[in-house]
């Protein structure tokens, strides 16, 4: 039990928020060694009062630095006091569109709080956590004489362009009373980016890189072009997408895991043009985007946009599984619809999976929904559409690329710009290129001579038309899990059965029998997947890790930081790796060398093949692998191994899913004593709904080939966000 | 932290975007030559975009650009910057007669939806003369070039010559 004890301590440790010291790091790190005027010094002593402010006993620490006091004309202070009065009555401080404005998240461990993390994003010196005090300051602050400030531009009507327009509209501020400064910055940019429409933008899961595996979300604010003609409007690339990614400071994998984890690192707004993000997302990473239109409208994007303004350039700790991109951006659609409630959905986890359901389940919200395939889409889609020869054509020249031209035979004009089309897609995902890249030296004198006869055969390609409702995210089930398992539990020949119940919770995200749609097939992620087990007292010796009267007994059986399995398919054309990585601990009933169960612990990495038939209902791999760990048993405290993980998955159906899955490891201890295990299991699962459940299953395990196990069990599963 | 956000926009939006852009020509304000950049341009996008990764880059779009634009720059720049980044898709869709980001470029290039499917096909034809010199400037000149010579092209696409 130490051990996992050790584990969980330091697993528990990644979740402490360290306010650690990469948030001191100048958050506009490129920039700052530049900007002499920034006055650094303030993050040494941040509660030192502000140096031309000192006037004043009460100066609070100005979000923008505010050069002297003009004191307000009388009429200004009874329509201040007038708006204050209106605000208090009308406790506008509690209202959940001003809480939204600052960001304000539940806590549920302490106080509700903003998750901006830097002072100037607040007038009031404690407004991060009092939505009262930061309203009445914020609203002072609009009436303060433009001459007090450097320059207009940092006004507090132009720095905060939303809380003014939300005091506008909420307080009815007279105009006559208010000063005007020129907000040329934020006219500026706000004419650059102004939309009337915005879409929650999916970019589909990237088992490869591990920030990206969760999938990600930004946001595509459907540009309203100077020149109003249609042409303009036509094409969403030219687009802006607005993103939330943490930013890093650091390139060691370990500390970046950590301190992700942790909220080590601050979260930037990004904001470009979307063609940059579906270059990014489908052509270097081969990534799907779905595209969600939102109802939102032009007043709702001009919040929005207002919004991102004032949060912009604030420091956010970015927290990989909560204040993360998917959530941030749920409050901006929030802002910009003031009348739904998205964020509240969500306690401790947030995938961006998650929100895209959470979005698409409000009525009316979503207005329509489309796909943006991948390299690798598109590449199988052309694939798809070759028939006999041209197929042979397109295989030789992923073969040998160098034969080409090919003698094309036979082939009328509309079959070689088919295989033509196919290769093109084939050296641009092999490439990856996108954003300007070129193709190297060997791809690039071939890929110009497959465009130069592609042209010259004059057929138009017919447009990629492909869409993937079935994977469509919106559609598939939640990502959290939790499961109750009863069972049985024998050894082979004549022992008794031992009952056992289990209690599973898994917080992350779809495993290779979990409803398939909205998932791609073949991929299996497991995050934080804990089991606990109980076994019933037996009351005869048996050989399944409970000796003779041992008492009933509650353990933790399982638990993995993470499982991963990518099984992609082979297609004829292209043989890509499969891949499957588990990191976590294990518990066995049946053990080499003594009666009681014990623990594995370690990691295992695997590579290999996969195939499947071409609607993927049959998939099978085999992944052979090497595993590192350590457990109680016998002359195996530290071991080495060598294993091979496969399965087949059967999905018959949507609803159905039939998995057998094997696995044989060759053990090798420190000593020199050598093992082999065998376990293979079968399991049935069954959907009833989207999110719930039944799983059918025995297992067999074999230790050593001395102790041999048998495993029935029935499980309940309900996934919720 | 007493962080000046007055400071920070204007060194982040001033100080250090030019230094991004001064090698690149024509295309050297505005948005593209910061996505683009001489040379590393790529690597910095990614570095940009991914999540997980990360770069300054909302204060980019906090002004409009690193030039004082006139309305006709600002074109150019979006055309020289979509063309830049999209320039292997649009080898590609030009090579093909059709395609999403063809009938971006055409919307950059101030086409009328209606005349997408002539200019995609007009482009085709000229694939050769378009791609004759290397670059993807050089490619914009000639797409601009080729289109002019086309009777429905030159009518019904506004911003050709620029």
């Amino acid at each position: 039990m130490f051990r996992l004890f050790s584990c969980l301590c330091l697993f528990s440790f990644l979740f402490v928020r360290v306010q650690g010291a990469a948030a001191q790091n100048s958050p506009a790190a490129p920039s700052a060694p530049s900007a002499p005027s920034a006055p650094s010094a303030g993050s040494e002593a941040p509660d030192a009062p502000a140096s031309s402010g000192a006037a004043e006993v009460e100066e609070p620490v100005y979000p923008v630095e505010r050069q002297r006091v003009t004191p307000l004309s009388s009429n200004a202070v009874s329509a201040l006091g007038a708006a204050r009065h209106r605000a208090r009555t009308e406790k506008l401080a509690q209202t959940s569109r001003w809480r939204r404005l600052l960001f304000i998240t539940p806590g549920w461990f302490s106080r509700s709080k903003s998750v901006v993390d830097s002072d100037t994003f607040f007038f009031a010196p404690d407004g991060r956590v009092d939505p009262e005090a930061e309203l009445e300051a914020s609203l002072e602050a609009m009436f303060h004489a433009v001459d007090d400030f450097a320059a207009p531009d940092v006004h507090p009507q132009c720095r905060f362009p939303a809380r003014f327009a939300f005091f506008k509209d909420t307080l009815g501020l007279d105009d006559a009373h208010l000063p005007k400064p020129h907000c040329a910055k934020f006219k500026t940019w706000f004419a650059n980016t102004r939309g009337d429409g915005a879409s929650l933008v999916f970019s589909s899961y990237y088992l490869n890189n591990p920030s990206s595996m969760f999938g990600h979300t930004f946001v595509r604010v459907h540009r309203t072009h100077a020149e109003n003609t249609t042409a303009s409007r036509g094409s969403p690339l030219l687009d802006w997408s607005v993103s939330f990614a943490a930013f890093p400071t650091t390139n060691n994998p370990l500390l970046y895991a950590v301190l992700g984890l942790a909220g080590g690192f601050p979260g930037r707004f990004s904001m470009m043009p979307h063609y940059v993000k579906a270059q990014e997302y489908n052509n270097h990473e081969s990534r799907d985007l779905w595209e969600y239109d939102l109802a939102i409208g032009q007043e709702g994007v001009t919040r929005m946009l207002a919004s991102l303004w004032e949060i912009g350039n604030e420091h956010i700790d970015y927290y990989y599984f909560d204040d993360n991109c998917a959530y941030i951006l749920l409050a901006l659609i929030e802002i910009a619809r003031v009348d739904v409630d998205l964020t509240s959905n969500f306690y401790f986890w947030v995938t961006p999976s998650d929100t895209v359901r959470v979005v698409a389940r409000v009525p009316g919200l979503v207005t329509n929904v489309s796909y943006r395939p991948s390299n690798m889409s598109r590449l199988l889609e052309r694939w798809e559409a070759l028939e006999g020869e041209e197929r042979e054509f397109a295989v030789l020249f992923t073969k040998e690329p160098e034969a080409f031209p090919f003698d094309w035979g036979p082939l009328t004009s509309e079959a070689k710009a088919r295989v033509l089309d196919v290769m093109l897609e084939y050296i641009d995902f092999e490439e990856k290129l996108a954003l300007g890249k070129e193709p190297d030296s060997k791809w690039a004198p071939i890929r110009e001579k497959v465009l130069r006869e592609r042209a010259g055969t004059r057929v138009i390609s017919r447009s990629l038309e492909r869409k993937p409702e079935g994977e469509r995210p919106d559609l598939g089930h939640s990502t959290n899990r939790i499961g109750v398992t009863g069972g049985l539990l024998g050894a082979s020949g004549t022992a008794p059965s031992v009952p056992f119940g289990q209690l599973e919770w898994r917080p992350s995200l779809h495993d290779l029998l979990a409803p398939g749609v909205g998932y791609p097939p073949g991929m299996e992620l497991d995050f934080w997947d804990m089991v606990l087990r109980y076994k019933a007292k037996s009351t005869k010796k048996t050989k399944i890790g409970a000796p003779k009267n041992a008492p009933a007994k509650l353990t933790l059986h399982k638990f993995n930081l993470i499982e991963i399995i990518s099984a992609q398919p082979s297609t004829g054309l292209l043989s890509p790796w499969s891949w499957r990585f588990r990191l976590g601990t294990e518990q066995r009933e049946s053990c080499y060398g003594r009666e009681k169960s014990c623990f594995l612990s370690g990691m295992a990495l695997g590579a290999g093949l996969t195939v499947a038939n071409h609607t993927r209902s049959v998939l099978a791999y085999v992944l052979p692998g090497v595993d590192l760990g350590y457990s109680d048993e016998r002359d195996m405290t530290l071991f080495g191994a060598l294993s091979a993980s496969s399965g087949v998955i059967l999905r018959p159906a949507n609803q159905v899913r039939v998995g057998l899955r094997g696995n044989t490891v060759r053990r090798f201890g420190v000593n020199g004593a050598a093992l082999s295990d065998w376990e293979a299991r079968l399991d049935t699962a069954v959907s009833w709904s989207t999110n719930f459940e039944t799983r059918v299953g025995a297992g067999y395990c074999a230790r050593a080939a001395q102790k041999e196990t048998l495993e029935a069990s029935l499980s309940l599963f309900r996934y919720y966000e | 932290m007493k962080f000046h956000f007055a400071a920070a926009f204007v060194a982040t939006s001033v100080l250090s975007l030019p230094a991004l852009a001064q090698n690149y020509g024509s295309a050297g304000c505005g948005l593209g030559s910061i996505v683009i950049g001489p040379g590393e341009g790529f690597s910095q996008v990614f570095a940009a975009t991914t999540n997980g990764t990360g770069y300054q880059t909302f204060a980019i779009t906090s002004g409009t650009s690193n030039c004082k634009t006139t309305a006709q720059a600002a074109v150019l720049e979006q055309q020289e910057s979509f063309m830049v980044n999209n320039y292997a898709v649009l080898s590609k869709e030009m090579a093909q007669g059709s395609g999403e980001t063809l009938a971006g470029l055409s919307s950059t290039l101030g086409c009328e939806p209606s005349l997408q499917p002539a200019v995609a096909s007009h482009l085709q034809k000229s694939y050769s003369r378009i791609f004759s010199q290397p670059g993807a400037l050089a490619a914009l000149d000639a797409t601009r070039r080729e289109l002019q010579s086309h009777p429905e092209a030159s009518q019904g696409c506004s911003k050709l010559s620029i």
